[in-house]
């Protein structure tokens, strides 16, 4: 290798270190933007993912957030306008190891791909939940990537 | 923090993309350029690979460790190194073996800090050992400090040498959170203020302006962040201007400094070098730079440490110096959104304080640089070469992400407990809602 080859490489990779850098920078600012937008703060509906219907109840996409009672009372956060849903079914919220969903009520049964759960269990994106007899998939925007 | 920890593998490998690039055509340099017999450089090889090593290290280990850490300043704290050591690599390999080398012993300290503080050793009670280890750090350079570049700032150790300003930062942060996180009456802060006093004058006094100037902002900021009082912040900035006049009349240094920034051309022979060569500098390596190991640094003095960015702009050009200043950017911002959500005020400020600290030094020595102000000696954070100043900047590091950490463990806990100590009344869970049947 020669001076005139080593000029050529050094003053050819300034562009590539500037757009590394700047990829790097834009990418930092937008993840800031999206946690400020998922930020869980009372009355924030910033959404981390969906709930969608595939049997059962109404087909509507629910918004999730950080923290989500499911139930068929309206008190909850996602109402479920089913009768064999529990009127506070599930808890689904992000904790210790991950998306955790926690039955709220031992008489009605729910399952997650089909097995029976019988407490608290850890969720992840694509997973079918069923509550009663409405089965949702469950879509995290933070695991698709 | 959710996002980030399940999106931090690409600005990780950008950061592995830049220093493979950076080391890779320095490694080559010395032997394209014929300095060298060979043509490619082992340090270069070996240092790219130390650099790797210890990214995929924290990448791994340690949210391993500490699960809820804050991965954002750890990307920002790890380009900002990347940045640095490429360049003091290309100004001499074995200051870059040193500078890796205080990079690790940093990492270490920094888990230590977060371990120490998870136990809850480092609690808001322990005031005077933060209030003395202060004091005496910065006694100790007082009486046994030796003279380097007009300031009295060092003590050697055998055949170390030590910084004792840059670990008293560390100290201020936490006898500021101490002091601050409760609302006294003004006489109620009379330690505190006896404690900034004392360190700013010793600070002057051993002719280290830009730690002095350092220490009194951090102070006089976090004072107007924790009590709200506009009255503080008033007298504190007219203090600063007396103060400043004071230094004037009285310290013939200080006089030299403020003429060669109003003027540097017509000094150059009499202190404006420095400056006019920095200036010189920034200009020649124009937007996109002269190109990695094609500018002229050494023409600088103090390349490595104080004129570390006019080095960078050079090379990489001055958009790149921009961006630089954006990372730092986004460093107070993340600092300031974890001191945010912190669980008490005592966390909190301790965010603030590292946030504070970090912003001022980099614009204390980036505008003086530019001659925006004043040039004061201070080293650009986690990019200059230097033992005391990595090594206190990875402690600052450890007590942000010690927060963070803590941030996110509450969190997370607050729903899991709640779950863990009470059992779910199964007859409640359809009788107290029937009147919501649908």
């Amino acid at each position: 290798m020669t001076e005139s080859l080593y000029n050529l490489l050094a003053t050819s990779f300034r562009y590539v270190f500037i757009l590394i850098l700047a990829v790097l920078f834009f990418r930092m600012v937008s993840l800031a933007v999206q946690e400020h937008r998922w930020a869980r703060r009372p009355g924030d509906s910033a959404y981390c993912g969906v709930l969608e219907t595939v049997r059962g109840g109404e087909s509507i996409h629910y918004g999730i957030t950080r923290d989500n009672v499911i139930g068929r009372s309206r008190r909850c956060d996602i109402t479920l306008l089913h009768r064999s849903v529990a009127p506070v079914g599930v808890h689904l919220y992000w904790g210790r190891d991950g998306w955790i969903l926690y039955s709220m009520n031992g008489r009605r049964p729910l399952r997650v791909n089909g097995q029976t759960i019988s407490r608290k269990t850890c969720v992840h994106d694509g997973d079918l939940i069923q509550l009663g007899n409405v089965t949702l998939r469950l879509r995290l925007w933070d695991e698709e990537e | 923090m959710l996002s980030i920890s399940r999106r931090s593998g690409a600005p990780f490998m950008l950061i592995a993309l830049f220093e493979v690039f950076g080391f890779a055509i320095l490694s080559i340099r010395e032997g394209a350029l014929g300095l060298a017999e060979h043509l490619i450089d082992p340090m270069g090889i070996i240092l790219m690979a130390g650099a790797l090593f210890l990214l995929i290290l924290q990448y791994w280990l340690l949210p391993a460790l500490f699960r809820y850490i804050d991965r954002y300043v750890m990307i920002l704290y790890n380009t900002l190194f990347a940045v640095g050591i490429v360049m003091q690599y290309r100004l001499n390999a074995q200051i870059a073996v040193k500078q890796m080398l205080f990079f690790t012993i940093g990492l270490v300290a920094m888990a230590v800090i977060i371990g120490i503080f998870q136990s809850g050793w480092l609690h808001e009670g322990r005031r005077w050992l933060y209030f003395s280890a202060g004091l005496l750090l910065l006694g100790v350079a007082m009486v046994f400090g030796t003279v380097t570049r007009g300031a009295r700032n060092w003590i050697e150790i055998g055949s170390f040498t030590l910084q004792p300003s840059e670990f008293a930062k560390v100290a201020l942060v936490f006898v500021l959170a101490c002091y601050l996180r409760e609302k006294r009456r003004f006489w109620g802060y009379t330690p505190l203020f006896a404690f900034v006093g004392i360190s700013v004058i010793l600070l002057v006094l051993q002719k280290d302006l830009g730690a002095a100037l350092l220490f009194y902002m951090t102070f006089l900021l976090l004072l107007y962040v924790a009590t709200s009082n506009w009255g503080y912040l008033g007298a504190g900035l007219g203090a600063l201007a007396v103060g400043g006049v004071i230094s004037y009349k009285l310290f013939d240094h200080v006089r030299l400094r403020v003429a060669v920034w109003q003027n540097p051309w017509s000094m150059v022979d009499d202190g404006g070098y420095q400056i006019v060569q920095g200036l010189m500098a920034l200009v020649s390596g124009g937007v996109f730079g002269s190109g990695l190991g094609l500018g002229s640094p050494k023409y600088i003095p103090a390349y490595r440490t104080d004129y570390i960015f006019a080095v960078i702009s050079e090379e990489f050009g001055i958009l790149f110096g921009v961006l630089l200043i954006g990372l730092y950017v986004l460093l107070v911002f993340r600092g300031a959104a974890i001191a945010r959500r912190a669980n008490n005020a005592f966390h909190a400020l301790l965010a603030l304080g590292v946030t504070v600290m970090i912003a001022l030094q980099s614009f204390i020595i980036i505008g003086g640089v530019i001659k925006l102000i004043p040039l004061t000696g201070v080293t650009l954070p986690l990019v200059s070469y230097g033992g005391s100043s990595m090594l206190s900047t990875m402690m600052l590091m450890g007590i942000l992400l010690a927060v963070s950490q803590e941030n996110g463990r509450a969190d997370a806990e607050t729903l899991d407990e709640a779950y863990d100590e009470e059992e779910w009344d199964e007859e409640d869970g359809d009788d107290n809602y029937q009147e919501d049947d649908v």
